[in-house]
């Protein structure tokens, strides 16, 4: 598994794609946490929420981006059947290809974290450093469940611009369906949507500074059973 | 010219039977999840079944072998292997996520403490000894402040050992709930239950909402608790203030905001009580004489007394331009001798703490008391007092019983004995020797420890009107906290949270650290990245 890992991560920062997402990552997020500190100065304490709340959205179209082409491009380029005749068990492949994925994205959050260290540098005056961590610690995990959600597509297809418009169209409902109680009437219905979506597990609790147990079990659940998905359709290429 | 040519479109018997298979097994899924949705067959669960079989069966007579190949070949036992083993994942994670929700673990991360119980909290909660409901109206609109709401709710629930339940109303489906509470979308109440389980409509207690949920749900509970404990009479056999007017003169607002508290107001004649030769009722909490015209007769001061002995408990707001305590009146004795006590006949002006004009008087030296605990401009200037044309008030420094001052005026402030210059003309100036120097009391307070009687003293009752009461709202606290104080209600509503959001810093940064901080996280963070990007490309274009 960890040599895929390693093979992965390789590609991931010899590819000008890669630093172009990280680029438009970094300039999305400086933008966002721009525009809340130059809101709440003097009127309000700074939001530690602001951007893993702005990622919960941004993950819908950067998982794809990040996924799309992990397990497609190797099926289309014929590399996943050279792969499979290799010494590494399906799950493997699977676990280093998201494993690597998940990685990048942690680098990349974490370098959203100079933001409250700039912050803390020119003024005593710091958001609640413990609400900041459980925002994170909720962003991170959501991003995970999102990136095994893309990898999944990617294990579907052969072609990584449908892998993408596959996830993102999935993410996208499974965001939206946040708002289900707007167009469901029946409460009940829209509660159980609500339960089934990834904003449902994040905007209540990890945005508020709270880490609930349900939420965790969400998250890893999503990412478990995507996981579990891609690695029987990698193992589906064996029972032709 | 170019020619068209078209393949002819072949639709063979595996086609066919294939289409039917995909229909069938469509339906029987569809007819699963209708089963499971409805916990129960109805004719369009039923129509699905039957239109799955059909589809089946059509698929195994048109194409048989494929059929047959589908169910026992290698591709479909591993296919039913991969799926039922998924479903089996399915289920567990679904089975953990319950269990887990029902357990209601959390780690509460703020530095706050903003979902965690107060200690204040919890102390209300195990004062519960009946059951009490928290009835929330949302609508599917509303479901994510529903969300937020619940993880307080279920703390209250967890922490009161099955006292407190928690219930959801949606008021779009249930219109006619909506309306026995008068509850609007987002609404909260607090409640007791019946015997049989339903809420007890006479005790429903309306939740303010602020950012502070807790603060707004533990102290609608103490109002529940409280509620109908404490009954406090207003005199009205002296020309009092009237607390059923609603003028700018009245006092009906103050009377709302401690019915709001759960304490029930009556009114009462002490003139009437003496002359029919009764008493005040056993069941009063708390006397309040706001602004009499007069002193009350010795007969009347007989029955007052009277009640002070059994542990009364008295509010008085006194005022200039009356015939009320004026120096070496039978009432202003009376109180001197027994609570050292008395009403001076100067007007408290102020340099410092006041507002249009020196008569406009803010709280200025405010003691540690309960009656002063929600008084405190330093932080929130609207905590403040605002009395216009106040009285000042003499402490015996050798009492009787304990007492002492609760607010004060500045030391740039003097007691104007000339009452009937400033009345006329509204001009006033200090007399050395003849005003009294500053600071001077206009609220004070006196405790007979024997028998429990407590007195409120204030030298203004215009701050009790509905004019003022409001403006600043510290009028209302000084009321409400002296009435709770007094009459030992306070006890259930004294609230000293840690968690409030505001009490996070706001940030003051300045203009050049804030250019300094753009450079940082729009331009050099992403422009790093983007010319690492470009190296890495520069890079494979020359291989």
């Amino acid at each position: 598994m960890w040599i895929i890992f390693r093979r992965e991560i390789g590609q991931y920062f010899a590819s000008p794609v890669a630093y172009l997402i990280a680029f438009a990552y970094l300039l999305l997020t400086g933008l966002v946490f721009n525009n809340d500190l130059t809101s709440s100065l003097t009127i309000r304490p700074a939001d530690p929420a602001v951007v893993p709340t702005f990622l919960s959205f941004g993950m819908v179209f950067f998982a794809p981006v990040l996924t799309m082409r992990m397990l497609a491009e190797e099926s289309r380029e014929g590399t996943l059947e050279l792969l499979l005749t290799a010494p590494v068990r399906d799950s493997d492949i699977v676990f280093g290809k998201f494993l690597s994925a998940w990685f990048y994205y942690t680098v990349l959050l974490l370098l959203t974290i100079v933001y409250p260290i700039l912050l803390l540098s020119t003024t005593p005056n710091l958001p609640d450093l413990g609400h900041f961590i459980a925002a994170y610690i909720g962003i991170w995990l959501y991003g995970g469940a999102t990136l095994a959600v893309g990898l999944m597509f990617s294990s579907l297809t052969e072609n990584q611009i449908v892998a993408a418009f596959l996830s993102t169209s999935a993410l996208l409902l499974l965001y939206l369906g946040n708002l289900a109680g707007d167009i469901v009437a029946d409460i009940n219905l829209a509660n159980l949507i609500r339960k089934l979506t990834l904003g449902g597990h994040f905007s209540p609790s990890f945005a508020y500074g709270l880490v609930r147990a349900e939420d965790v079990a969400y998250f890893a659940g999503i990412i478990v059973i995507m996981l579990f998905i891609s690695i029987r359709v990698v193992e589906s290429r064996r029972w032709r | 010219m170019s020619q068209n040519t078209s393949t002819p479109i072949t639709i063979t018997r595996s086609d066919i039977g294939q289409t039917f298979g995909f229909i069938g097994a469509l339906s029987v899924l569809l007819g699963i999840l209708g089963l499971l949705w409805q916990r129960g067959f109805t004719l369009a669960i039923v129509v699905l079944f039957f239109v799955g079989i059909i589809g089946l069966v059509l698929w195994w007579v048109i194409s048989p072998r494929e059929f047959v190949n589908f169910i026992t070949g290698r591709q479909a036992r591993y296919s039913t292997t991969a799926f039922f083993s998924t479903l089996l994942l399915l289920g567990i994670v679904v089975m953990g996520y319950i269990i887990l929700e029902r357990s209601a673990l959390s780690a509460d991360m703020t530095e706050g403490k903003r979902f965690t119980l107060s200690d204040t909290t919890l102390e209300v909660l195990n004062n519960i000894q009946r059951e009490v409901r928290i009835t929330g109206f949302y609508s599917p609109r509303a479901l994510q402040q529903r969300e937020v709401d619940d993880q307080f709710f279920r703390l209250y629930e967890q922490a009161s050992n099955g006292f407190v339940t928690r219930n959801y109303v949606d008021p779009v489906a249930q219109p006619g709930i909506a309306d026995d509470f008068q509850a609007n979308d987002g609404d909260v109440f607090i409640s007791f239950l019946g015997i049989n389980g339903d809420v007890d409509m006479s005790t429903v207690q309306y939740v303010t909402r602020s950012s502070r949920q807790e603060r707004d749900i533990t102290e609608a509970i103490s109002r529940l608790l409280l509620s109908g404990n404490y009954v406090i009479y207003f005199d009205i056999g002296l020309g009092e203030l009237n607390v059923t007017d609603t003028s700018q003169r009245g006092i009906s607002d103050i009377n709302d905001v401690i019915r709001a508290y759960g304490l029930i107001t009556q009114g009462l004649n002490l003139e009437e009580l003496a002359a029919s030769g009764a008493l005040i009722p056993e069941d009063a909490s708390a006397v309040v004489l706001a602004r009499p015209d007069v002193d009350p007769s010795p007969q009347a001061l007989t029955v007052l007394d009277e009640y002070m002995r059994r542990g009364g408990d008295l509010f008085i707001a006194a005022d200039t331009q009356t015939d009320f305590m004026r120096p070496n009146s039978l009432f202003n004795d009376y109180m001197w001798q027994n609570y050292g006590l008395r009403m001076l006949d100067a007007i408290v002006v102020d340099a410092i703490a006041s507002d249009e004009t020196q008569l406009d008087i803010f709280s200025y030296a405010i003691s540690d008391l309960e009656i002063t605990r929600s008084i405190d401009p330093g932080t929130d200037p609207n905590t403040a007092t605002k009395f216009r044309v106040a009285r000042a008030i003499d402490v015996n420094t050798e009492p009787p019983v304990s007492n002492g001052s609760a607010i004060r005026s500045s030391e740039n402030s003097y007691g104007e004995t000339d009452v009937t210059t400033l009345a006329q003309s509204n001009t006033y100036t200090y007399d050395d020797g003849v005003d009294i120097p500053g600071p001077l009391t206009t609220v004070a307070w006196a405790r007979n420890e024997a028998n429990g009687a407590n007195i409120v003293l204030v030298g203004d009752s215009d701050f009790l009107t509905n004019g003022q009461v409001g403006t600043p709202p510290g009028n209302a606290s000084l009321f409400a906290d002296s009435l709770l104080w007094m009459t030992g209600a306070g006890a259930a509503v004294t609230f000293s949270f840690e968690t409030t959001v505001t009490g996070q810093p706001l940030i003051f940064v300045d203009s050049r650290t804030l250019d300094f901080i753009v450079v940082i996280t729009i331009l050099v963070m992403p422009g790093i990245t983007l010319a690492l990007g470009a190296i890495v490309w520069l890079r494979r274009m020359r291989r």
